[in-house]
């Protein structure tokens, strides 16, 4: 129940949060609305400029005005206007009327970039101030709830972690450990009676040592989580420390058979024999 | 080793084969030639390519192949070193035009040592959390796990290279169908049916994203929730209750073609919900190393520990030459801060190389923590706010602000490589410490490739930026926008401030990375998202219907695969557009 309390407040305090903290100031709205001005604008004039020299190919009436291979009129909107302005081409109706269309985008988008500029840009400091004028209430009731919740959440993770496993997790950290450790010593003592190892004994001792890896130390590796719960975290920093320096260990004998190279095969196995069993005396040292 | 196969095995002779110099020389000649190909090709398409893969295929090629005595180690070695190097290209490239295409004087000397200390600091920095992110954390680095299982490969079964290579086959050639325009690249319900782009209802149609939540599973779920969150409530919700300009607003100009877009990706992305992102990713990343910082300390203790004993000290590099490495860093930091801008005063030149040196560090934890969590980095947005630090320490100096923002940008790559090298290495078993040293010893050689490619395609001016039809550097382009923007006083402090509140919160919850995983996803265009949230779902679905072990034998080799195929494929489909365009 606590839980359910503890997530629903938790995913409503993101959601305001969120959400008043993304409002915007009323300053930079206003300057995002003259900057979405000039971009539609911008649009409109590229727009109808493409229409245009659609109309002027279809109507027969060439590159022109900086259509096709013609010469571009300017290298700013006003420039390009004022060409236009001037121009004497005479062209039938529709061309014209494509024209006109044009000219009128580009005069709307001239007139906005002479008008624009007049809003002073809003310094950091006054934009975090005006954002917490329009947003700062409603983003800290839900900073608060955030808290609430994430708090209530660990609460119950803490208390749940204690209790005794259930189902898969039915065998406890040590043991799993024991097993893994067993298996592992077992595999270096076989290992360590062989004289003049084969690649068959290579493959054979590879194939138990991928058991042991997928079978038991997988799982064993994977229950971080209720070991920190169970011991905290430098309890489980305690334990994970050797188990993952066997583990990686366990990884090279396992790369090392592979490459056939017995040696450093062995040598790797009883290392991670011995950080196997570095992590059981840590484990009876926090119980 | 692989070059004999007699019934019996050699007991004596040679060592097993690790930290070699052909693993090194090999891999920083892969490594320089990625670096120069890398940095051209972000000039020109705004992105980098991740070289582990490449790396660790010719690495087996050559090594294994040519060599024939090269070892899976030591294979991750040449990986190792090659992708160090490589690290520069993303660094230097994103960074450096922006002065070029601006128009500034600076001297290049510093921009080189900057470069090189932020490689060392990077990787000096991130070393002593290896224990904390691999080991209990144990993040699960997609990529990583990819490239482990390419190295994994010879011995992993004819079933498991077979799942590989069919995955490896599927996302190959739906990338290639996509980088050459075959197929669409997203799959738009949203305007299929209708809606504006504000509802993002897309799904970025990229097998690497499907991969990486394949094997995040459950952990990227809160991903995939912020995502949501951001696109489906606030974007909506802004567009709607008018809290951005509205298509009212532009009643004035008698035209809205465009708005749709233009709200979408410049007003609700870039200004409120990428920076509250950034924000929550800062916050978020804080509250992380408060709330581990026990073992955080067990961690470091354990290395120092290590280096007075000798106990176990031989899988560690020893905490006093990192302690060493991060002063000296720091120091050329300094120098180069100096160099940069001699007028600003040897106060403010100290400011900027602790500030940088502080950002660096945290920076990195993040880029790092969400590589490992989702695959994803957001390495442009921490640049940005290093050097939007970096421009405001320096008293709106736009030259050291980026000088020093190459060093941060490049830190930060070489801090998410390092960790997810040794999650490879991890999983395959090299020692760390060796890995480590391959990448110190190398970390700079990029540094020179990068930024002499730089000058040399810049020329006599104007070989690169906004304009130039072959080289736009539109990487370059963005970073100069943003400091003339900064330059006339903007910068969205309220966006970063309440995103790290948010953040800071969401450490009270015990899911670890929650703010790192939310404040990405807000980062984020949607598509991708989706596409990662849907590799999650799969994972929990076949979890539940084949169990775990299926997952480890069966879905690991196919999302490899995926990720591979399409890291390989970008890189070959960036070569025919370069050749043919």
């Amino acid at each position: 129940m606590n839980q359910r309390i503890g997530l629903t407040l938790l995913i409503i305090g993101i959601g305001l949060t969120a959400g008043f903290g993304s409002k915007l100031s009323p300053e930079v709205r206003a300057a995002l609305v003259d900057d979405g001005q000039q971009v539609m604008a911008q649009n409109a004039v590229d727009a109808r400029f493409a229409q245009y020299c659609v109309t002027r190919s279809n109507e027969g009436a060439g590159d022109g005005d900086g259509c096709g291979d013609s010469p571009s009129l300017g290298d700013t909107p006003e420039a390009v206007l004022e060409q236009l302005m001037a121009s004497a081409e005479i062209l039938n109706i529709k061309a014209t009327q494509a024209r006109v269309e044009y000219r009128l985008a580009l005069k709307r988008l001239v007139d906005l970039q002479r008008t624009s500029g007049s809003q002073e840009t809003q310094g950091p400091l006054a934009r975090l101030r005006a954002w917490f004028a329009v947003g700062g209430g409603g983003f800290l009731a839900g900073w608060l709830l955030l808290l609430v919740g994430g708090w209530m959440c660990r609460r119950v993770d803490d208390s749940t972690a204690v209790e005794p496993a259930s189902g898969d997790d039915a065998i406890d950290f040590g043991t799993l450990l024991e097993k893994v450790h067993g298996s592992v010593a077992a595999l270096h003592a076989q290992m360590l009676t062989i004289s003049a190892p084969s690649v068959a004994d290579a493959e054979e001792c590879k194939r138990r040592l991928e058991s042991i890896q997928v079978d038991a130390l997988a799982r064993l590796c994977g229950s971080g989580p209720r070991v920190h719960a169970r011991h905290g975290l430098q309890g489980m920093a305690a334990l994970f420390s050797p188990l993952s320096a066997g583990e990686r260990k366990l990884n090279r004998a396992w790369a090392a058979l592979v490459d056939r190279h017995w040696p450093e095969a062995v040598r790797s196995i009883g290392e991670a024999e011995q950080d196997l069993s570095e992590t059981r005396s840590a484990l009876e040292a926090l119980l | 080793m692989s070059q004999e196969s007699p019934s019996t095995l050699p007991l004596s002779g040679q060592p097993y084969r690790e930290l070699t110099w052909a693993a090194v020389v090999f891999g920083v000649l892969i490594g320089a030639v990625m670096t120069s190909a890398f940095t051209y090709v972000a000039l020109k398409l705004g992105f980098t390519l991740s070289g582990s893969t490449v790396a660790a295929i010719l690495g087996f090629a050559v090594l294994r192949g040519v060599l024939r005595k090269g070892s899976i180690i030591e294979n991750n070695i040449n990986q190792t070193v090659a992708s160090g190097v490589n690290t520069a290209s993303a660094g230097v490239a994103f960074t450096l035009p922006a002065l070029y295409i601006m128009g500034e004087d600076f001297n290049l000397w510093s921009v080189i040592v900057a470069a090189v200390a932020g490689a060392f600091l990077g990787m000096v920095v991130i070393i002593p959390l290896r224990k904390q992110m691999i080991e209990f954390e144990r993040l699960r680095f997609p990529s990583g796990i990819a490239v482990a299982s390419l190295l994994r490969s010879p011995g992993a079964g004819a079933r498991q290279a077979k799942l590989l290579i069919g995955g490896f086959a599927i996302s190959a050639a739906i990338h290639l169908a996509t980088g050459l325009q075959v197929i669409p690249d997203e799959l738009n319900f949203g305007a299929w049916f209708g809606l504006p782009a504000w509802v993002s209802l897309s799904i970025a149609i990229s097998f690497a994203s499907l991969g990486a939540g394949l094997l995040s599973g459950r952990g990227g779920l809160p991903f995939v929730f912020g995502g949501m969150l951001a696109w489906w409530l606030i974007a909506p919700v802004a567009v709607l209750a008018g809290l951005v300009p509205t298509v009212g607003d532009m009643a004035s100009v008698k035209a809205h073609t465009g708005y749709d877009d233009w709200v979408t990706w410049d007003v609700l992305y870039g200004q409120m919900l990428r920076p509250l992102g950034i924000g929550v990713l800062i916050g978020g990343a804080l509250s992380g190393v408060v709330a581990s910082f026990p073992a955080l300390k067990s961690a470091i203790v354990s290395l120092s520990s290590a280096s007075k004993t000798g106990t176990g000290g031989s899988d560690e590099l020893p905490i006093h030459v990192l302690t060493g490495g991060i002063g000296v860093a720091f120091l050329v930091l300094f120098g180069a801060a100096m160099m940069a801008d001699p007028t600003l005063g040897l106060g403010r030149q100290l400011l900027i190389a602790v500030v940088g040196t502080i950002w660096l560090a945290l920076a990195g934890l993040i880029v790092a923590q969400a590589t490992g969590m989702t695959d994803i980095s957001p390495m442009s947005g921490m640049s940005l706010i290093g050097v939007t630090l970096m421009f405001f320490l320096s008293g709106g100096n736009v030259v050291p602000a980026i000088i020093l923002g190459v060093a941060v940008c490049i830190g930060i790559g070489q801090c998410a490589d390092m960790m997810g090298d040794l999650k490879s290495g991890h999983l395959i078993g090299a020692k760390p410490k060796k890995q480590q040293l391959a990448q110190l010893l190398v970390c700079w050689v990029g540094v020179p490739v990068a930024v002499g490619t730089i000058v040399l395609l810049w020329g006599d001016g104007g070989g690169f930026g906004p304009g130039n039809a072959e080289l736009s550097a539109p990487q370059g382009t963005a970073l100069a926008a943003i400091m003339e923007s900064l330059q006339a006083g903007a910068a969205p402090l309220d966006k970063y401030v309440a995103g790290g509140a948010i953040g800071l919160g969401l450490g009270l919850h015990p899911v670890g990375g929650l703010g790192v995983l939310i404040g990405l996803a807000m980062y984020l265009p949607f598509n991708i998202t989706v596409t990662y949230g849907i590799g999650c779902a799969a994972n929990l679905w076949l979890t539940r219907l084949r169990g775990e072990r299926w997952i480890g034998d069966t879905a690991v080799p196919v999302a490899a695969g995926f990720i591979i195929g399409e890291a390989l494929t970008s890189l070959g489909v960036v070569l025919y557009q370069l050749a043919f365009s």
